[in-house]
């Protein structure tokens, strides 16, 4: 009896030998950061404390509204009871720089990752503002959301592009590519012409040009869709069963061997870029120096990123949902700091063959 | 539909979880301020309890089944939510079926078994991919409206033992799994395992009329989520408290691992003949704790999501006065119950929420026969609720007062030496959680059960149905409850 009973107290042991981790001291809510935000002139060393201008955070881990905040004439901004999480911050200001004797867009786009070790550090966190370069042909909208409606209807997506340089450039032979998560290429398609030397599909400095997924009006068959038949281009696959082929609008062909669907990106979370259509042997991926423009968008941080930080350091599209009919635009036309969290904005509507306006009202995160 | 299904159990079926499966499925999913509701209405319409009642200590298994019998037992339920919350589903049927069997090997061994299947269907069921998205501090919802089906083999084991005359021991093992499926995408398919360990021994002191009984316990849930995301597809999100998402990696299929263990030790005292002979005096006392970690993504690395503890104390004090000779009796009861709980992100070591509730209830039953095949039980509870819940990301609070009155009658006939009879009805009204977004409740239950004696042992059927009823509302909420048992007593 006396064993049986040791063996009961061995169990009784067992049982409270357990224990849990402690509480933590920390609330969340009561975290309190100060930036200073500044911008540094890579061309005379300056360095210029931006006052008045527009700081954002949001948050990379919640889906909250973001915090808002402007700095004072030291540059300063304070945030007070943050919730603990990673942030992004952003904004965009109209800067009048001495230097330059002009006025300048300064944009926002670091992220703040440790928050741990900021948390502990007595001074305020520099924030690099940055200034917008690189002319020539990009991506200037990118309509992947789609309309809600009474089926789904994945099929009005488009893409357009602008030239934001001061002279005319010419889009034979450039390719567009859907780029997978693993960087595999899972949509090609081209503009008619010779890469590189072609001169017969010019764009002229400052224009847009719509490429359609299909170039029809899409209110005939979703009311709540737009009208995309007056798109100047049209993506198109002759190996896709019933596939429909406006003949007024030139065509973006196929090139991947095999494909029998039309060119379609993901509703949430894809990488798109513009090549210039040089190397087109898509099977072990696209050169990365023929790769002119990229944008990467997502509904969701926590997504590993997917583009080479030369072309898209960034990522667009934080809480556009499938079907919800927004979508991403640059700033203004070509505004192009290959960083898309920053050169892009959300859009309530897309504007096919435009940029937004005052008219347009922007989309709450 | 807490409400109703933890008030609305049929007899057989309250037998059986009474007896053998409740602490395990008091485990399941800890931590969590509303697992006190559990405990509504938990002791109405049960006379004569015995101190393995209180604390299911194995030790004292004897006392509440000192006869061996067997139990074939058939359930069926069905609950159609006209008011509900966000996340609660618009009907559920439940199915179950269960052996339970006690047998004495020898003068000092009993063993008892259960073996039981069940199947839970809950239909049109918004958005949680969680069986009760209000049990869970990080739970997991997607965008879609679907039906899922759980279906749940149980498994219990139990053997007491007499060291001596004096020393009693025991122990219990239960052990569920719980497979679930939602039929749209995105196709959640839920695992659950449940393993509950349960052993404690007692003291028999009848010299003094008195029993002395310690338990231990310890338990262990591991749940598994996996969600299918297409090109088109739904989203999924994770909740943090019930005021703020994450919006979970976008990849093809979404991961979550749930893990819940803990222990639990208690103390138990009967005294007999406490002042007058045939008043029965029963103390029992627990500790309880448990921790809950979630993690999502790969199995091979997984991200944390969230870590919570849990921990709870309870108290039940109860008189009671039932002398068989005597037509009037009566069973006066006290429950304690202080429940703390915190959460934190799996990201930082910061409190995201804590949830503190304290809970007094009282009850009283009151027996009187009426002659020798006829007895009337009327009773009545009431039951205090203090909540302090706090949600530190959104600044939510909830610390509102909760009170809880409750009322039955209850018949009991034996027209023949056959067959005997039992109707009854109880009444409630209690003010339920914010999440409910009502400010009180009332219930009507109706419950009746006939048993006839046959060649091959009790044969029995149970019907009880109730309606619930929200004060803002015309919208009320029923539950029909069917059970069909056999009991063979040896």
């Amino acid at each position: 009896m006396v064993n049986k009973l040791h063996l009961l107290v061995l169990i009784f042991a067992i049982f409270g030998s357990g224990c849990f981790r402690s509480q933590p001291e920390l609330i969340d809510g009561t975290l309190d950061l100060q930036l200073r935000v500044v911008f540094q002139d890579p061309v005379y060393d300056q360095i210029y404390y931006l006052s008045a201008f527009p700081v954002n955070l949001i948050s990379l881990e919640y889906t909250l509204k973001p915090y808002i905040g402007i700095t004072d004439t030291a540059g300063y901004v304070t945030f007070e009871n943050l919730i603990w999480t990673p942030y992004q911050t952003s904004g965009l200001q109209e800067v009048w720089i001495a230097d330059y004797q002009d006025t300048v867009t300064i944009y926002l786009g670091e992220s703040l990752m440790d928050i741990e070790e900021i948390s502990q550090s007595d001074t305020a966190v520099w924030i690099y503002a940055q200034i917008s370069t690189n002319p020539g042909i990009k991506i200037n909208e990118i309509f992947y959301a789609c309309f809600a409606g009474p089926i789904l209807y994945p099929f009005d997506q488009y893409i357009e592009l602008v030239n934001s340089g001061s002279d005319t450039l010419y889009l034979d032979g450039m390719i567009i590519c859907r780029v997978g998560p693993k960087m595999e290429i899972q949509a090609i398609f081209q503009f008619p012409g010779t890469p590189l030397t072609g001169r017969e599909h010019p764009i002229l400095p400052g224009q847009i040009v719509l490429v359609a997924a299909d170039a029809r009006d899409h209110s005939q068959d979703n009311p709540n869709s737009i009208d995309l038949s007056h798109a100047d281009w049209e993506f198109y696959n002759s190996n896709e069963s019933g596939g429909f082929d406006n003949p007024e609008v030139p065509n973006l062909v196929n090139l991947e061997v095999g494909a029998w669907s039309d060119f379609g990106i993901n509703l949430m979370t894809d990488l798109v870029i513009l090549a210039d259509g040089s190397d087109v042997e898509y099977t072990n991926g696209i050169e990365l120096n023929t790769i002119v423009d990229g944008v990467e968008y997502t509904d969701n941080p926590a997504i590993p990123k997917r583009c080479d930080p030369s072309i898209d350091k960034g990522r667009t599209g934080l809480g556009v949902t499938d079907y919800s009919g927004k979508s991403v635009e640059r700033v203004r036309p070509g505004f192009d700091t290959d960083n898309s969290s920053v050169d892009f904005i959300i859009l309530s509507r897309p504007t096919p063959g435009y940029q937004h306006g005052d008219q347009v009202q922007l989309a709450a995160n | 539909m807490r409400v109703m299904s933890s008030s609305n159990f049929s007899v057989i079926k309250k037998l059986v979880l009474l007896l053998f499966l409740a602490e395990a499925l008091m485990g399941v999913d800890r931590p969590s301020v509303f697992y006190l509701n559990q405990s509504r209405n938990n002791s109405l319409g049960w006379l004569g309890l015995s101190l393995y009642d209180l604390g299911h200590n194995p030790a004292f298994f004897k006392l509440a089944n000192p006869v061996d019998f067997s139990l074939y037992s058939l359930g069926l339920d069905y609950w159609h939510n006209a008011y509900r919350r966000c996340f609660d589903s618009e009907q559920v049927r439940n199915y179950d079926l269960c052996f339970y069997n006690v047998k004495t090997l020898n003068e000092k061994a009993t063993i008892a078994s259960y073996a039981g299947y069940a199947r839970m269907d809950f239909e049109s069921q918004p958005q949680s991919l969680e069986k009760n998205f209000y049990d869970h501090y990080f739970a997991l919802v997607d965008t879609t409206t679907g039906n899922l089906s759980y279906k749940s083999p149980h498994l219990g084991f139990l053997y007491h033992y007499s060291l001596n005359a004096k020393i009693l021991a025991g122990f219990e093992i239960n052990y569920a799994v719980e497979r679930g499926l939602k039929d749209v995408y995105t196709q959640c398919e839920t695992i659950l395992r449940d393993v509950d360990l349960k052993t404690g021994i007692g003291l028999d002191l009848t010299a003094i009329a008195t029993h002395l009984g310690i338990y231990g316990r310890i338990f262990n849930r591991q749940g598994k989520y996996e969600a299918v995301q297409e090109q088109i597809a739904p989203q999924v999100f994770t909740y943090f408290g019930y005021h703020v998402v994450k919006r979970e990696n976008a990849t093809d299929l979404i991961r979550k691992n749930d893990s819940n263990r803990g222990y639990e030790l208690g103390l138990n005292l009967m005294r007999a003949n406490f002042i007058w002979s045939d008043l029965t005096l029963m103390l029992s006392g627990s500790w309880m704790g448990a921790e809950n970690e979630i993690t999502v993504g790969s199995i091979a690395r997984p991200d944390p999501r969230g870590y919570g503890v849990g921990s709870e104390k309870k108290a039940f004090a109860v008189a009671q006065y039932f002398p068989p000779t005597k037509r009037s009796g009566f069973r006066l009861s006290y429950t304690y119950q202080n429940l703390a709980d915190w959460a934190k992100s799996g990201l930082y070591d910061v409190l995201i929420l804590n949830n503190k509730v304290q809970c007094h209830q009282w009850d009283l039953l009151l027996r009187q026969r009426l002659n020798s095949a006829c007895e009337i039980v009327v009773g009545g509870d009431y039951e205090i609720t203090f909540n302090d819940y706090r949600e530190y990301i959104v600044n939510f609070s909830y610390d509102k007062r909760q009170r809880r009155t409750g009322s039955l009658i209850k018949l009991h006939t034996c027209p023949t030496a056959l067959i005997s009879f039992d109707i009854g009805g109880s009444y409630s009204n209690y003010i339920p959680d914010f999440h409910w977004n009502t400010e009180r409740f009332r219930v009507f239950d109706f419950q009746t059960t006939i048993e006839r004696l046959t060649t091959f042992g009790i044969l029995g059927f149970s019907l009880n149905c109730g309606i619930s009823t929200p004060q803002e509302t015309t919208r009320h909420n029923l539950m029909i409850g069917t059970g069909l048992y056999l009991k063979k007593n040896y």
